[in-house]
């Protein structure tokens, strides 16, 4: 049924009186204005888009976190291996100190002449020898020993046997 | 005028030739001493580094000394030879060690050039028979010109 005055002739129209009745009852329906109407739909729209974007702050601090495990995990699978590397020559790199120790006798902290000095009178005193002691790598600690200790002292480049 | 430019190749080429036939730099040899002077104290060993610090200088030898004990030559690092600084040092386990000024090596040097070189020496031990350190300096005197 139609409530409208239009002319329909499959369909029965109702009394006239009764419609205009009915419209005098709720009265006029007033118009909602264009301005207004507009003003509502970008309120509507500006909060529908507030609530699917994420707050500013938080979205930098989201990326910043992303981008620093980043960094940390190419840290560690660069730089891991490295230190790994390092730490395995550090172990099987021959230890420099030991060497100078042995050669320095007296304890100075230095090789130079005393070191063959001290030796040689170990030596001629006929003093138990130490094992270590044998620089010339012949078995024995003699002489040639006191004259390789000696030649160490004085050797430009300062160093070992 | 032909002439006139004749003598002034002619000149020219003699002054050229004079040029090129200038001198080689001259090459001398000289011995410089080196004392130690232990005072009071006997002085059973030493080491000391030597250098010349200005001029074209390069060690050829080394020996001992005048005292008994340092008259064997010292102990030096071969390759200091041709070079101009070594390290030289002895010791001593006799009874007869020297004390006072000693000279305890003689240093051979070629000198090429002109210019004057300058010597310099640094006692870095000095000890007695029981191995002490003795308060020692040391220092040099050119020998002159070797033979």
């Amino acid at each position: 049924m139609k409530l409208s005055g239009d002319n329909d002739s499959r369909e029965p129209d109702a009394p006239r009186k009764l419609v205009e009745e009915l419209r005098a009852l709720h009265g006029r329906v007033p118009g909602v204005p264009v301005e207004v109407d507009r003003a509502v739909l970008a309120m509507a729209r500006r909060r529908l888009r507030a609530r699917r974007r994420p707050v500013p702050a938080l979205r930098w601090a989201l990326a910043g976190a992303v981008a620093g495990a980043a960094a940390l995990l190419a840290v560690g699978i660069v730089l891991g291996p490295l230190e790994g590397l390092k730490e395995a020559r550090l172990a099987s790199a021959p230890p420099a100190a030991p060497k100078l120790l042995k050669e320095d006798l007296d304890g100075s902290g230095r090789v130079d002449i005393l070191d063959a000095f001290l030796l040689a009178r170990h030596i001629d005193a006929g003093s138990e020898p130490e094992g270590e002691w044998d620089f010339s790598g012949d078995g024995a600690v003699d002489r040639r020993d006191v004259d390789a200790l000696a030649q160490a002292a004085v050797r430009l480049d300062r160093g070992m046997l | 005028m032909r002439k006139l430019a004749f003598v002034a190749i002619v000149f020219m080429l003699g002054l050229a030739a004079a040029r090129g036939q200038e001198p080689a730099p001259a090459v001398r040899f000289e011995a410089v001493d080196v004392y130690v002077d232990s005072g009071d104290r006997p002085l059973a060993a030493y080491q000391f580094e030597f250098a010349a610090e200005t001029g074209e200088v390069k060690i050829v030898g080394i020996e001992g000394g005048d005292a008994p004990a340092f008259k064997a030559p010292p102990y030096y690092d071969p390759a200091a030879l041709q070079q101009h600084r070594v390290i030289v040092a002895a010791f001593n386990t006799d009874a007869d060690l020297p004390t006072g000024r000693t000279r305890v090596a003689k240093l051979h040097v070629m000198v090429a050039g002109d210019a004057e070189p300058q010597y310099a020496a640094q006692i870095e031990v000095a000890a007695d028979a029981d191995g002490q350190a003795v308060p020692a300096t040391i220092s040099l005197a050119e020998g002159g010109q070797d033979e």
